[in-house]
């Protein structure tokens, strides 16, 4: 589970061939970033299936507590259960950038991106896995959703999630920001079920999605 | 002067070692702090500007040339306090409270810097009264940044805050972060909004110029 060179890229910015096209010093810095982040990735994830036990007025009873909102009714509606998740790489790589960005703010930049490239991998397995399972059951599932899309608030939804989920063995905390520490963890609900959806992607359901650089390459590289 | 030419070609290129030679060289030649400034270094990081709005280069290239004018910059300071040569303006920044990402704070602090802007980096989780604080010590602009939809209503907080303190004519506010919008900072109150790095320094120029 570590990102490449062209995923570092992507995640500044920065469209890979281009890069290679133009001898970018951005290709050494990626480079660079994964050599010195590697060791410091310790990918920890905390997951719990729960059973839906009722969906009404856009909320969604599940274990002791609930999920909901719009975009909560709109994807798992239909679920018969939900998988909660939260994922994170630990606090060394972010402590490491922010450390060495008035030394060498470009390597920071990069162990940043490398980051979040990482945590969005461990992300995408986490969801693939749920995917393996649900299929081997003849289920399927929704897109993975996360507090913050358009129509489930941070606050609302961060607090509804760590609620339901013990997000203490992964080390992952909230501030009262409703804010993720180490900042680079993501928490997501997949719906489990035989009538679910798989809409399209997270990305588009994100409220930035027209001016979001990363996701300009993300489609640019996968077509 | 190829002097000024070479400087300016190696903050472009991000070569910190020779832009700090050069200043130097240019110092032990005669040439005035001020000029080297403002028509090697200043002149070199707007060009970089532009190439990274033009998508010609990326954000680690613009750090690398943001690195190479921080190096030529030691060596300048001690001659541009001899010279009495003012800084650009007075900019205190910092992430909104309860906001703890700094990347993005720190590459416009250093972009700015860069530019010939005096910084005063009030770091991350920022409270309204120590931007009231900078005001008073000076700061002509507060730049204010936050990455979640949850930390950003914490800007209005401090921008009521800083007009209720007497202070809201004195001081130019910008705002930035991936969740931010002009139509947001039209609508808490701040003076402008800026995209990006680079943006950012065109927009403190531009509400400085007001």
């Amino acid at each position: 589970m570590c990102p490449d060179v062209d995923m570092v890229l992507r995640t500044l910015g920065a469209h890979p061939e281009l890069v290679r096209r133009r001898r970018s010093s951005a290709l050494g810095v990626a480079e660079q970033a994964i050599a010195a982040g590697r060791s410091l990735l310790a990918p920890v994830v905390v997951t719990e299936r729960f059973q839906v036990r009722e969906f009404r007025h856009e909320r969604l009873r599940v274990g002791h507590g609930h999920l909901s909102g719009p975009l909560v009714a709109e994807h798992l509606h239909a679920a018969r259960c939900v998988v909660l998740a939260i994922c994170s790489i630990g606090p060394a790589l972010e402590e490491a950038a922010s450390q060495c960005f008035a030394e060498d703010p470009a390597l920071a930049l990069g162990l940043d991106a490398f980051g979040s490239a990482a945590v969005d991998l461990l992300g995408q397995a986490m969801c693939q896995m749920v995917d393996e399972r649900a299929n081997a059951e003849g289920e399927r599932t929704t897109v993975p959703l996360s507090p913050g899309l358009v129509g489930w608030p941070v606050a609302s939804g961060q607090r509804q999630i760590f609620a339901l989920l013990d997000a203490g063995p992964a080390g992952v905390r909230l501030t009262d920001g409703y804010m993720m520490l180490p900042k680079k963890s993501t928490s997501m609900a997949i719906g489990v079920g035989a009538n679910v959806e798989h809409a399209g992607d997270s990305c588009d359901y994100c409220s930035m999605a027209a001016t979001c650089r990363y996701r300009e390459e993300h489609i640019s590289h996968h077509g | 002067m190829a002097l000024l030419d070479e400087l300016r070609e190696a903050v472009i290129d991000g070569q910190a070692r020779v832009a700090a030679a050069k200043v130097s060289e240019g110092l032990a030649e005669g040439v005035e702090a001020g000029t080297l400034l403002r028509e090697g270094m200043i002149a070199g990081m707007a060009q970089v500007g532009q190439l990274y709005e033009a998508g010609e280069i990326y954000v680690p290239e613009m750090l690398v040339a943001a690195r190479a004018m921080t190096a030529a910059l030691t060596v300048l300071k001690p001659h541009l306090v001899e010279e009495g040569v003012a800084s650009s303006g007075k900019v205190a920044i910092g992430t909104t409270q309860g906001d703890l990402h700094d990347i993005g704070k720190n590459l416009v602090a250093m972009m700015l810097e860069g530019s010939g802007y005096e910084i005063v980096d009030l770091g991350v989780d920022v409270p309204a009264e120590k931007f009231i604080e900078a005001i008073r010590n000076g700061a002509e602009v507060v730049a204010m940044s936050a990455l979640l939809t949850t930390t950003m209503t914490n800007m209005q907080v401090a921008i009521q805050a800083i007009t209720e303190a007497g202070l809201r004519d004195q001081v130019r506010i910008v705002v930035g972060g991936a969740p931010i919008t002009k139509s947001y900072a039209d609508e808490i109150g701040a003076d402008g909004y800026a995209e990006d790095a680079s943006s950012a320094v065109r927009l403190v120029k531009e509400v400085l110029a007001v």
